[in-house]
């Protein structure tokens, strides 16, 4: 077994750790937040968050439903990334990669704190050393809807494209780090995870929200809440965490919404809606 | 106030400072708080970025709008041309619909038109089938800008390719090129130097792409004009006259001209010393004496010589400023072909200078290429913005045209900018005279007489003023003074023997019109003027001397005045059909600005000659060619022939419905030809030929006048 924090590298088999982009021995390329996440100690307590969410639901007598849940979001969820509709143009038309949301513009949780750039630097610095900006972000759903807050369409990624290089993280990293105050490793113990215990983590967050009158519909809404679209702190969801890019050939569908919000020149709203036209029927796989 | 803005038409928004702090706002909507390293982002998807250091917050939204429109039209542009691929086809009619909308906006379709004629489409593209569907929905608009860019693929594919050779090695990094590709691409050079080589005949145009470019890229465009004209098989264009004496310049020796000039090197400094400009001055002197004396075969050694020295001792603007004076004097000698080769030796010499370029255009003028000066000129502007004798030149082009207001507005521009040019003035002033608003004139001339006691082009222009509203009294004293001031003053002089000539003081015009003749034997003016002057005092005999000696067939530009003042001898002698053979021989040979006389003049012959055939002949005359409005004396005059001819014709209401349309009288001539075509239209046709009779002298007078 490797020592705390360190992982055996796939490939030569010995052992490095988790935040090294690559192993040190052979070279062969790392996924530090997919590493983290797949360490032993925050799998444990993720299992045991789990677990006791699961006998909570049994002694309420929501167990059925939890498990109606969870088969959901085994089956259902994808990874989706909000972003502006003239970016995801440019990206599908001069095929240019995706690139980190961080670096756009559309992050409204910076409206909401004048000092979130601080704050941002800090939880990735903590979250991603080195690597931030190799990180997508993108937010588990089940109807293909995110969170609007970060742009107005969005994009559903293919799930082979990104399993094996995703991470997830319990809630959005800044409300995350903001309620427990401090920035400590053991606090992501349980409340990161893979991409294949995404339904583990989901029925530890939410086993509690949800109710025996629960439909497939409303899960929707209990794993992923934008709230009214405009303020980060009213948002609930998982966040997930990619790492590298991603071009047209890994998105698996798109939407748009808020045509209210488009242009009130005529011209320039004509245009706005063509190219989203264009753009469905250029995404539809 | 906002700073830093930095905004992307193809993203709808712009990034910006205020109070210290970044912010990025979306088009229609409000401003929102990002972070500095953001404009990156905008910088990698954002496409072009326009850069704004200050503005007011409030017209952000218009900037951003702008912008997007730009870019807007550019991208549906290319879009419309896409690779054929089954979405790209089912979009392509809809994207061209709303291209064509976007296009319908001139700088939209300027700005898209400029950037797509500045480089190749790629093979994928498919421009035929954008151009074939903006057919079949009669996009107008978008039929005009495909077909473009169809057409200039050819000439944009051989200039890339140029390019990319020639700038191989030119320049030391490839950031270097970049750079430069940026630049031109985006000022619209590029599109500019591929629409000028799309039309070039001639090795002579195609070299003009050096005008376009910076001081600093001319060698680069000289070789690509060069290697151009050679892989396109432009032949050189042999410069020198086309007529009996062009033979004397043997192409080959105009290229040894042309390839001298361009291995001109501009960088070398050479001090500019006194002891040059002596030895320049009289090379210069010695071409120019060879020109006087048509010794055209000894002019190349000449030329080589002092481009040699020019060369050797001095910059290429010297050689540039002796050229154009070579041209300058080459024109005033009338050696138009002539000229036209020293102002393309000039123009190659310093493209950076206007004055060749100016002198072209006054060549174009000459030869009543007033299209090609106006289009000339314009572009002369457009790169030397603050030339003056450009925009006075361009004024002229616009007064020619008999288009007073472009010329009144540029003229009013250029005093504007530049409250003591003299030349804007005196031109303005003669704007205003043209069209009889001679109080604006009398009081600009005044004003520049106050400025410039000496400026004897305004006492001329007063004088003519005073006459044209019959101050006879005043034009003769103004006059004199010029002439006691400047004693060889040949305008002066002949605008004094006008004013005799119109106060029927016939010996002493006669008298003042001989001794300019004598000075300056070929001065048409003088000698129309005499001639005119002989015949109103009814010196026939004299006059017939003179018609024996003519030698102004066929009818030239210079001379025309000359054979109208004869046919109208003829007329007034009662001799209608020598006037009426003359006149129609004038409609036949003189230029398009000369016909609109001789068509009035020969509706008034054919008035006088009686008989309704004639009438209706002299009506078809009439409207062959209408007088613009603005050119009033003229304009009163046609009409009030008009009105004749509908009385002739027993056309009461067309007559009456004329002296509507006439200007407010201002001569006394032009009032009392009122009184009397009111008179002829109310008499019966029994006792109207005396009435008319009457009309036909104050119609003449009114001819005189005019």
């Amino acid at each position: 077994m490797p020592e705390d924090g360190k992982k055996i590298c796939e490939q030569c088999n010995e052992s490095y750790y988790v935040h090294e982009l690559k192993c040190p021995s052979c070279d062969y390329e790392n996924r530090p937040n997919v590493a983290l996440a797949a360490l032993k100690k925050p799998k444990l307590v993720l299992e045991k968050r789990y677990k006791d969410a699961l006998q909570h639901a049994e002694q309420n007598g929501n167990l059925k439903k939890i498990k109606e849940f969870e088969s959901l979001i085994k089956s259902s969820a994808k990874a989706v990334v909000n972003l502006d509709i003239d970016i995801l143009d440019s990206i599908i038309n001069s095929n240019m990669r995706y690139i980190n949301t961080y670096q756009l513009q559309e992050i409204r949780t910076l409206t909401k704190h004048p000092d979130d750039a601080r704050k941002r630097a800090a939880v990735d610095g903590f979250l991603f050393p080195n690597f931030g900006r190799k990180i997508t972000f993108a937010a588990l759903s089940l109807d293909g809807k995110g969170i609007r807050q970060y742009g107005n369409s969005t994009v559903v990624l293919k799930e082979k494209m990104i399993a094996y290089r995703a991470s997830l993280l319990e809630e959005d990293s800044i409300q995350f780090f903001d309620q427990s105050g401090k920035m400590e490793a053991e606090r992501l113990n349980g409340y990161i995870a893979t991409w294949e215990d995404k339904h583990k983590l989901a029925v530890a967050k939410l086993a509690d929200r949800t109710t025996p009158d629960d439909t497939p519909d409303t899960f929707v809404k209990i794993l992923l809440d934008d709230g009214d679209g405009k303020n980060m702190a009213d948002t609930k969801f998982i966040e997930i965490h990619v790492f590298g890019f991603f071009n047209e050939a890994a998105i698996e569908s798109f939407s748009y919404f808020d045509e209210a919000k488009l242009s009130t020149n005529a011209r320039t709203r004509k245009k706005q809606l063509r190219r989203i036209e264009k753009l469905k029927a250029q995404l539809k796989k | 106030m906002i700073q830093n803005v930095h905004i992307s038409g193809a993203l709808d928004r712009a990034i910006f400072l205020k109070n210290g702090d970044y912010f990025v706002k979306k088009l229609d909507h409000p401003s929102v708080p990002v972070r500095k390293f953001d404009i990156n982002t905008l910088l990698q998807f954002g496409g072009d970025i326009v850069v704004v250091e200050k503005t007011k917050e409030q017209e952000l939204n218009q900037l951003i709008q702008d912008q997007s429109d730009l870019q807007s039209g550019l991208q549906l542009a290319i879009e419309g041309i896409a690779p054929r691929t089954p979405i790209n086809d089912k979009f392509r009619q809809p994207t061209i619909e709303l291209l064509e909308e976007y296009l319908a906006d001139a700088p939209i379709y300027e700005f898209a038109h400029t950037r797509m004629m500045s480089k190749p489409a790629t093979e994928d593209t498919d421009i035929a089938e954008a151009l074939r569907i903006a057919q079949a929905h009669q996009y107008t608009k978008a039929i005009q800008f495909y077909a473009d860019l169809q057409a200039a693929q050819p000439t944009l594919q051989a200039f890339w390719t140029l390019w990319k050779e020639v700038t191989y090695a030119y320049f030391d990094t490839e950031q270097e090129l970049i750079e430069v590709e940026d630049q031109l691409l985006e000022n619209g050079t590029f599109a500019k130097i591929n629409q000028r080589l799309h039309t070039a005949k001639t090795k002579k145009e195609a070299d003009e792409i050096v005008f376009l470019v910076p001081q600093n890229l001319i060698g680069l465009f000289q070789k690509i004009a060069q290697q151009y004209t050679d892989r396109q098989g432009i032949k050189t264009k042999k410069i020198g006259k086309v007529s009996d004496i062009s033979h004397e310049y043997e192409e080959e020796k105009v290229d040894a001209i042309e390839i001298l000039l361009s291995e001109f090197d501009s960088k070398k400094e050479n001090v500019f010393l006194h002891q040059t400009d002596v030895q320049v001055k009289k090379k210069v002197n010695n071409i120019i004496r060879l020109i006087k004396r048509n010794r055209f075969d000894k002019i190349d050694k000449q030329l080589i010589e002092l481009i040699n020295f020019h060369i050797k001792y001095s910059q290429r603007e010297h050689l540039c400023k002796s050229l154009t004076k070579i041209a300058t004097e080459t024109i005033q000698l009338n050696q138009h072909d002539l000229a036209e080769r020293f102002i393309h030796y000039a123009q190659i010499a310093n493209p950076q200078d206007a004055t060749p370029y100016c002198q072209q255009a006054e060549l174009y003028k000459a030869q009543n290429k007033f299209n090609d000066a106006e289009k000339l000129y314009k572009t002369v502007i457009q790169k030397f913005p603050n030339d003056v004798v450009a925009q006075n030149g361009l004024a002229e082009i616009y007064k020619a045209q008999n288009n007073f207001k472009d010329a009144e507005k540029l003229y009013k521009t250029v005093i504007q900018k530049f409250p003591n040019d003299v030349v804007a003035q005196n031109g303005l002033a003669e704007i205003y005279k043209a069209q009889n608003k001679f109080n604006g004139a009398e009081k600009l001339y005044k004003t520049v007489i106050q400025k410039f006691p000496q400026n004897v082009v305004a006492q001329n222009g007063l004088a003519e003023i005073y006459k044209a509203q019959n101050k006879f009294n005043d034009a003769e004293k103004l006059y004199k003074t010029v002439i006691q001031k400047f004693p060889n003053d040949v305008v002066a002089q002949t605008g004094l023997a006008e004013i005799y000539k119109a106060q029927n003081k016939f010996n002493d015009a006669e008298k003042l019109y001989k001794t300019v003749i004598e000075e300056v034997p070929n001065d048409v003016i003088a000698r129309n003027g005499y001639l005119h002057t002989l015949i109103l005092a009814e010196k026939y005999e004299d006059v017939e001397a003179i018609i024996k000696n003519e030698t102004s067939i066929p009818v030239s530009h210079d001379d025309w005045v000359f054979h109208h003042t004869v046919s109208m001898y003829y007329l007034k002698i009662g001799n209608l059909n020598e006037a009426i053979q003359r006149l129609k021989y004038g409609i036949k040979k003189s230029s398009v600005q000369e016909q609109s006389y001789y068509n009035t003049a020969l509706a008034f012959a054919l008035n006088k000659k009686g008989q309704p055939s004639n009438f209706q002949k002299a009506l078809q005359h009439i409207e062959k060619y209408s007088i613009p409005v603005e050119r009033a004396s003229e304009f009163q005059l046609q009409q009030a022939i008009k009105a004749l001819t509908h009385i002739n014709l027993n056309q009461k209401e067309q007559a009456k419905k004329i002296l509507h349309q006439l200007h407010e009288p201002a001569t006394m001539q032009h009032k009392e030809l009122i009184e009397l075509i009111n008179e002829c239209i109310d008499v019966p046709p029994s006792v109207r030929p005396a009435k008319i009779l009457k009309m036909e002298k104050s119609v003449l007078l009114l001819a005189r006048a005019a």
